[in-house]
């Protein structure tokens, strides 16, 4: 036994060891709290001891596996974009107007190419209009002139914005709309660039979830009330009854508090149900959502704002946009449009509520609440004091929440997986009752056929099975039915590897060899062939990973974890105890 | 314990015999591809799956009745796992189709003057555009009438409004109700896939087939001679032919998990491959002066305890699958079980052979172009 030898047992006991660590919060995940509890990690939290891992590193389930609701949203990506094009030609329309340059009419968009086009009224003037259209528009090519008609299209750079621009607008809508209904780990993503994927584990009825997120949410403008002591009194003659989950904050700390008075709860659900039928009509509770820096912008915590009658619907805006830099005095800003019937409502909203506040709110949630500098007829601007990143964020998030009053990107449902929670619950059973005989038998087989190599190969399977349930649980990975399919699948090609080891030192003996060099030469020759067979197989694990989607990518990420971890267990620990028996214990034979 | 002792079978001899079938076979699958095609599942066809558990047991045809007496079109009813368990697919996605469109138009078209109307039967959309204001509700009445169940009506603009047709999973549920009276059954799990994306799908999983191929070979053509390349590539697409076989002559379903399966094949072949490339790389050096034909031989008998058995151990460890696995898992198995075999086969009788034939040729270019190399002994 050299020193070599024992650096090697310290690094796999290390491993056996971390591995066991690694699975303590799944273990107490499954068996100690109770099957509804099973994603709280809150509750899993405290039953955790102190030295395990952080709750989060535990194996979840798939929705297959668990139950719930996989559903990909598609953006109507061409009638956003027709309405963008819209929206163009009619400032188009308006520009030519107002630089009195003659007189554009029927404007026309074509649906299939977003292409407009103009007839110009006196045909002398057509080609200063072109030229100015040119100049000014220039998210527009010019695509053909006949007589006096002026046809233009968007060019590729400015489709490719708008496409964004609309995505994210529907991902913003989807967001407010989940956000406010309270589901605990719900995962949203975009998906190529007209597709939002959501996931809704433990959720089982579509038809629900279709209406929550299919139907559009409302944008509207409506005054904030001046006096929010209405919250303060509440507080006061009928406490909540958990003052530590429901709190009364005097006055807020950032710009975007409410006035104060206003109650501050984590929990939405609970917070709207404490103040349901204490204010009176028509005045409205809504809340705010105050978001967490940072890409995933969850909701901390919400605030309540007490809302007066006087709104301005938002279907009434014709645009608004970010400028990204800040104005001359400073300060970032958004600024917005309004259409005709608008200006005129705005006017009378705004001018006689001269520094009020006025909420903007989306679907229920109040999502900015500047106040009334002046009147605001058919235009106006946003300031607000947020400064560099953040403003440019907050800008950004602004501006999109307003043009999707505007200008709607409609989703529909592309893709709905429903799993109800007694299949997940069958197929979890058999799954891991398939997986375990699979592994039995494969054991079984070992140790009868190479005996005490056998068993060695054994031990390293079982750790193996191990370091992949680990590995799931560590990168965060859920656990699928095709995933169990890949773990299976995996273990094989496990036990392929000391297959061939164990034939080679065969061959090695048959060949006149001493225990000793048999091993080590089996070894030493195998190692090539079997690293070759993992890397080919790792690489169509890694493709899977990358151009997959759902259900396939759960089977690639137990076999990618499994070809790593089969590398390590079937060469590094068999050779280790294999070594321990023929060096360290100077049998003359080997048995395999 | 041994299985196989030492061999000495003349793999190469019969290497004329083995082309000849595989090719036939896979000709034979490539042109039932091109005919009847795959059972592409709603994965990749778009559609709706529905997976329905009775209490007590009915049969598959009185659930069929049911659904189409309900008002479901062509619903395929196939019986899955225990008794009582059934999977209803149908290819219709939203409620719009091609029997009802023209009537949703006219109704539409009869609310008020119509400047554009555009349908799309993939995603249930219509945009309709009036000269003036509508109530949506209306729309949505006189789009319901014709019988297209309508999720949504929104205005997109001041005279713009676009109806969202319902889709077919949601008329599943009271179909059945009405049809069988009495029944009581759960809906266990709803797949439903719209026709745009069950096309990215198949585009996105086909790719993905390629993209493996040429990186696995690319490490191979890295690792071993350029020689071995092409016929490792040649036993790879060998194999996921046949593999497609599976699902071609069984007709079940072709979906995202039979890529999955592909790839692991894919995975597999060479992975098989490698291990008698690998000795034919080391007896080469062993016997040099040998003719390759007899190198692989040697290769190949002295291998094959190693290929059968491993083989016959990954095998072994689908058992629990194929026992257990319903529907999609079921396939997984059945289908890996093949391709594990003509994996092993391909590996023997196609990839190595193309290496003798990849040797004549390069000998005998040698030869005609007068090259200066030693002349080789007869």
């Amino acid at each position: 036994m050299d020193r070599n030898w024992y650096t090697r047992l310290g690094v796999i006991l290390a491993v056996t060891l971390g591995t066991l660590w690694m699975l303590v919060p799944s273990y107490y995940s499954f068996f100690v709290l109770d099957r509804a509890d099973r994603n709280n990690v809150e509750k899993l939290k405290n039953v955790l001891p102190f030295w395990a891992p952080p709750a989060k590193y535990r194996l979840s389930l798939g929705l297959d596996l668990q139950g719930g609701i996989h559903l990909v949203m598609h953006v109507d990506m061409k009638t956003a974009l027709t309405k963008r094009a819209e929206r163009r030609a009619s400032q188009m329309v308006s520009w030519v107007a107002s630089k009195k340059l003659g007189e554009l009419e029927n404007p026309e968009v074509d649906p299939e190419n977003n292409r407009v086009t103009f007839t110009v009224k006196d045909p002398a003037t057509t080609d200063a209009i072109e030229k100015g259209l040119v100049d000014t528009f220039t998210d527009f090519k010019l695509k053909g002139r006949d007589g006096a008609k002026i046809s233009m299209a968007l060019d590729e750079g400015s489709l490719e914005g708008m496409t964004t621009e609309a995505l994210d607008m529907a991902l913003l809508r989807i967001r407010e709309r989940i956000d406010k209904w309270g589901v605990a780990e719900v995962q949203i993503a975009k998906l190529g660039n007209d597709q939002i994927q959501i996931s809704l584990p433990g959720q089982s009825d579509p038809e629900q979830v279709k209406q929550l997120i299919g139907e559009t949410g409302q944008l509207e403008f409506r005054l904030v009330a001046t006096d929010s002591s209405a919250f303060a009194s509440m507080y006061t003659s009928t406490p909540p009854a958990d003052t530590t989950r429901i709190r009364l904050v005097q006055s807020g700390t950032t710009a975007d508090s409410p006035p104060g008075p206003f109650l501050e709860s984590e929990d939405r659900k609970a917070l709207l149900e404490y103040v349901a039928g204490k204010v009176a009509a028509p005045q409205r509770v809504l809340t705010h959502c105050v978001k967490d820096v940072g890409p995933k912008s969850k909701c901390l915590k919400y605030q309540t704002y007490l809302l007066d009658t006087q709104s301005v619907p938002g279907d009434l805006l014709k645009g608004a946009w970010f400028p990204g830099s800040p104005n001359n005095q400073g300060q970032y800003y958004v600024a917005f449009e309004m259409q005709p019937e608008g200006a005129k409502q705005m006017g009378e909203l705004t001018g006689k509520n001269i520094r009020r506040q006025m909420g903007i709110i989306l679907d229920d949630n109040v999502m900015s609440a500047p106040s009334i500098q002046s009147e605001i007829t058919d235009s106006g601007t946003i300031t607000f004091g947020r400064m560099g990143s953040e403003a440019k964020e907050y800008g950004k998030l602004l501006s999109i929440t307003l043009q999707s009053g505007a200008l709607p990107a409609p989703v529909s449902i592309g893709e709905i997986r429903v799993v109800g929670a007694s299949l997940g619950d069958e197929l979890i059973k058999k799954g891991t009752f398939a997986a375990l005989l699979g592994l039995a038998i494969v054991v079984l087989f070992m140790a009868l056929y190479y005996k005490v190599s056998g068993l060695v190969a054994d031990v390293a399977l079982v750790l193996n099975g191990g370091l992949i349930l680990a590995g799931l649980a560590a990168f965060g990975a859920t656990l699928t039915l095709p995933g169990i399919a890949g773990f299976v699948l995996t273990l094989g090609i496990a036990v392929d590897a000391n297959v061939l080891i164990n034939e080679r030192v065969r061959e090695e003996i048959a060949a006149g060899k001493s225990a000793r060099a048999a091993v080590d030469a089996g070894y030493d020759r195998a190692f090539w062939t079997i690293f070759d067979a993992h890397v080919t197989t790792l690489i169509a694990g890694l493709v899977l990973m990358f151009t997959g989607t759902g259900p396939v990518r759960g089977f690639a990420t137990s076999l990618i974890i499994g070809i790593v971890a089969s590398l390590f267990t079937s060469i590094v620990v068999t050779r280790l105890i294999t070594t321990y028996f023929v060096h360290g214990r100077n049998a003359s034979t080997v048995s395999v | 314990m041994h299985i196989i002792g030492k061999t000495n079978i003349d793999f190469i001899g019969k290497r004329k015999i083995a082309l000849f079938i595989s090719s036939v076979l896979n000709i034979a699958i490539l042109v039932g591809i091109a005919i009847f095609g795959f059972n592409f599942g709603v994965d990749f066809a778009g559609g709706t799956l529905v997976e329905i558990k009775f209490s007590p047991s009915t049969t598959a045809e009185q659930v069929r009745e049911g659904a189409v007496k309900g008002g479901l079109q062509e619903p395929q009813v196939q019986a899955i796992g225990e008794p009582g368990n059934f999977i209803l697919r149908m290819g219709g996605v939203t409620q719009l189709n091609e029997e009802n469109e023209k009537a949703a138009e006219t109704a539409l078209r009869g609310l008020g003057d119509v400047t554009s109307i555009t349908k799309n039967l993939d995603t249930g959309l219509i945009n309709v555009r009036y000269k003036a204001a509508v109530d949506p509700e209306a729309i949505k009445a006189a789009v319901v009438a014709t019988g297209t169940g309508v999720t949504q009506v929104s205005k997109l603009g001041e005279f713009d409004y676009q109806v969202k047709a319902e889709g077919m999973a949601a008329k599943v549920t009271s179909a059945l109700k009405s049809g069988l009276a009495g029944a009581e059954f759960e809906v266990r799990r709803t797949d439903y896939v719209g026709p745009q994306v069950g096309k990215q799908l198949r585009n996105k999983g086909v790719m993905a087939l390629v993209w493996a191929m040429l990186f696995i070979l690319i490490y191979v053509a890295f690792r071993f001679d350029l020689k071995f390349g092409p016929g490792a590539l040649v036993a790879m697409l060998h194999d996921v032919v046949m593999v497609s076989g599976y699902f071609l002559i069984t007709r079940r379903e072709f979906n995202l998990t039979s890529i999955a399966v592909l790839l692991t094949i894919v995975g597999y072949s060479i992975n098989d491959t490698i291990v008698i490339y690998d000795r034919i790389r080391e007896e080469m050096v062993k016997y040099k002066g040998k003719p390759l034909p007899e190198i692989i031989n040697i290769a190949i008998n002295d291998t094959l305890s190693r290929t059968i058995l491993t083989s016959g151990v990954t095998a072994l460890s689908l058992v629990g699958l194929l026992i257990f696995g319903v529907g999609e898992i079921f396939d997984f198995a059945a289908a890996m079980l093949l391709g594990i075999f003509v994996g092993t086969y391909s590996s023997v009788y196609i990839a190595s052979p193309l290496v003798i034939w990849l040797d004549d040729r390069e000998h005998l270019k040698e030869a005609s172009s007068g090259s200066t190399a030693a002349p080789k002994p007869a």
